[in-house]
Formats: C-alpha cells, sequence, structure tokens
C-alpha cells in the first residue's frame, strides 16, 4: 500500500510542477519545482516522509542508470567533438575545477 | 530483428552493465569505476562490435529515461532529511552556489571563444553544469543546437562525477557540505548519483546545488549570455 501510495505523491508532485511550469511559462522543468514542492510539503508535514520514503529509496537507489542512455548520445556528436578534442578537454577540465573550487571556497568564507 | 531497436533486450543490457559496474566500483573503491561510465564504455563496445545504432539505442532506452523525472522528485526526501543542517548554512549556500555556477559559465564563454570554437560549443559550454531539461530550455532561448547542448551536459556530469571527489580531497577539501554543493554546482544529477554512495549530508547538498545552480542560471544566462 505504502509504494502505491507514495508513487501517486511523486507522480503528483511531478504533475504539479509541470503544470506550473507550463502555465506560468517558466523555464524551470516541472520535476525540479516538483521537488522543491515537495520538500515544502513535507516540511509542512502535509506528506508523511514514512509514506513517501519507500518508493523514493527505490527511485534514488538506481538514479546512475538513467543517465546512461542519454550519455550515449554524445557518441552522435563524437565527430565533431573530437575535431576540437584536446581544447574541449582542457574547457570542461578548466572550468569545473574553477567553479567547484570558487563554491568551496565562498562557501567556506561565508562561513567563518 | 534488430536486437538494438529492442526495448527489453536494451534496457536490460542497460541494467546488467550498470549493476557489474556498481559491484566493480564497491570492490575496487576506484573512482573511475564509476558506474555510469563502466555502462557507457561497455554498451559503447557492444554497438560497435554488433553495429548497431545509438539511435536505435536511444529510441529503446526510452522508457528508463522517464524515470528519472520521478528520480528529481525523490531528492526532496533527501534535502528533507538534511533541512536542518541546510538551514543553519542557508545564505553560504546560496551565495557559493551562484557564484561557482556564474564562474562557470562566465570563464567557460570567455576561454571558448578564446580557444576560437564555433558558436554552437561556446553556447554549449555555458549550458553544461545545469541539469538536462533545465540546459534544454536554455539552448532554446539562446539558439543553440539542443543534441550537442545535453552532450555537454553529460560530459561535465560525468567527469565531476568520476573525478570531483578526488580532486577535492587531493587539494584538501574535507567539509561533506562544501564538498556536495561544489559537486552538485558543477556536475548537477550525475553528481548527485555519485555522492549518494558518500553520505547523506553530501547527498542533499548536492541536490541542493542542482536545483540552486539551475534556477539561477535559467533566470540569467538568456540575458547575461548576449552581453558576454
Amino acid at each position: 500500500m505504502d509504494i502505491l501510495r507514495g508513487l501517486f505523491l511523486i507522480f503528483l508532485f511531478w504533475a504539479t510542477g509541470d503544470t506550473i511550469s507550463q502555465l506560468a511559462r517558466l523555464p524551470i522543468p516541472g520535476a525540479v519545482i516538483g521537488m522543491l514542492a515537495l520538500w515544502v510539503a513535507l516540511q509542512l508535514k502535509w506528506v508523511s516522509y514514512a509514506t513517501i520514503q519507500p518508493s523514493a529509496k527505490g527511485f534514488l537507489a538506481i538514479m546512475g542508470v538513467f543517465f546512461v542512455p542519454p550519455s550515449l548520445g554524445i557518441l552522435l556528436h563524437a565527430d565533431r567533438m573530437l575535431q576540437y578534442g584536446w581544447k574541449l578537454a582542457l574547457l570542461v577540465v578548466v572550468t569545473s575545477a574553477l567553479s567547484g573550487l570558487t563554491t568551496v571556497l565562498v562557501f567556506k568564507l561565508l562561513n567563518r | 530483428m534488430n536486437p538494438f531497436h529492442e526495448p527489453a533486450l536494451m534496457i536490460g543490457l542497460t541494467l546488467g552493465v550498470y549493476l557489474w559496474g556498481q559491484q566493480l566500483f564497491l570492490k575496487y573503491r576506484k573512482s573511475w569505476l564509476n558506474p555510469v561510465l563502466v555502462a557507457i564504455i561497455l554498451i559503447a563496445v557492444v554497438l560497435q562490435v554488433g553495429r548497431g545504432k545509438v539511435e536505435d539505442y536511444l529510441e529503446a532506452t526510452r522508457p528508463l529515461v522517464f524515470m528519472l523525472s520521478p528520480t528529481v522528485i525523490c531528492l526532496a526526501l533527501i534535502l528533507y532529511e538534511q533541512t536542518a543542517a541546510l538551514k543553519k548554512k542557508a545564505l553560504a549556500i546560496v551565495v557559493a552556489v551562484c557564484t561557482g555556477g556564474l564562474v562557470n559559465v562566465v570563464v567557460g564563454v570567455y576561454l571558448s571563444r578564446w580557444l576560437q570554437l564555433p558558436e554552437p560549443f561556446v553556447q554549449a559550454m555555458s549550458t553544461k553544469a545545469v541539469t538536462t531539461p533545465i540546459a534544454l530550455e536554455l539552448s532554446k532561448a539562446l539558439g543553440g543546437e539542443a543534441s550537442l547542448t545535453v552532450a555537454f551536459v553529460l560530459l561535465s556530469g560525468i567527469m565531476g562525477a568520476v573525478w570531483g571527489l578526488p580532486f577535492l580531497r587531493r587539494v584538501g577539501v574535507q567539509d561533506e557540505m562544501a564538498t556536495g554543493l561544489a559537486i552538485g554546482t558543477v556536475s548537477h544529477g550525475i553528481g548527485t548519483a555519485r555522492v549518494q554512495q558518500e553520505s547523506d549530508l553530501m547527498a542533499a547538498a548536492a541536490a541542493l546545488a542542482m536545483a540552486l545552480n539551475g534556477l539561477f542560471t535559467a533566470f540569467y544566462l538568456p540575458y547575461l549570455y548576449f552581453w558576454l
């Protein structure tokens, strides 16, 4: 029963997020709005943690696998990307490292 | 029969190689044995050897990708579990994530122009740190190429998921919340999936950073991009 109730709530929040995203013509996807809405609903005890926990943990445990097919889409651009191979690799590495370090530094600075 | 067009077979293959990748990771604990990376490489090999078309595989595995959205909803649970810890540092979290995201965009755009990359690459570089659906919306607004945009988002996600943790540890970052925030800011969902295996706090920080960076970027990038 709880699995079914949890699934219902998950899809309900997804649908709500989608509706808000489309009605307000936001560039934010419904799933992200739904996630924030569910967080608020859990805080306010509108939704009980115990009900949603079994189904949600199931999704979260295998989250990574859902990224596998879209990642293979990179192969469709392999030729073009290899053309700029080292430049792209350098760019992604440098910008990611700088961005991550900035996040850490700003967080630590503000936390002192 | 074209095996690469069969959902049961292709989804089964994906789950199987991912499972194997996860077992390898748990056994050897090497960052590069990331199950997403292992699965991608093995499936790419299978496609190559069997002369399968990537397009067929993508079509067959659509039901699996559909599950990504409900999973994002479920991240609310991790956020809820860590609300008290996150609330205490709310301001620092918001400012750190937004600054980190902005650095990624600005440095990415200027560096890729300096290296004389074609415009679609520059545009894809500016949206690579945000979660796929937001990147797609932004790509539309900037007039970019949708599938190239997605390719960069995933490339950035995989890089961060595989080398983010070892890199941050190497430079001496130990704070779990800071690590999670950095990984979520740079490598969105794929990074968040990875740090779930480290700690709940790190996963919550990553999930929140993913959402914040996505929201923030979505609002400013359409204006900033044309100004850069």
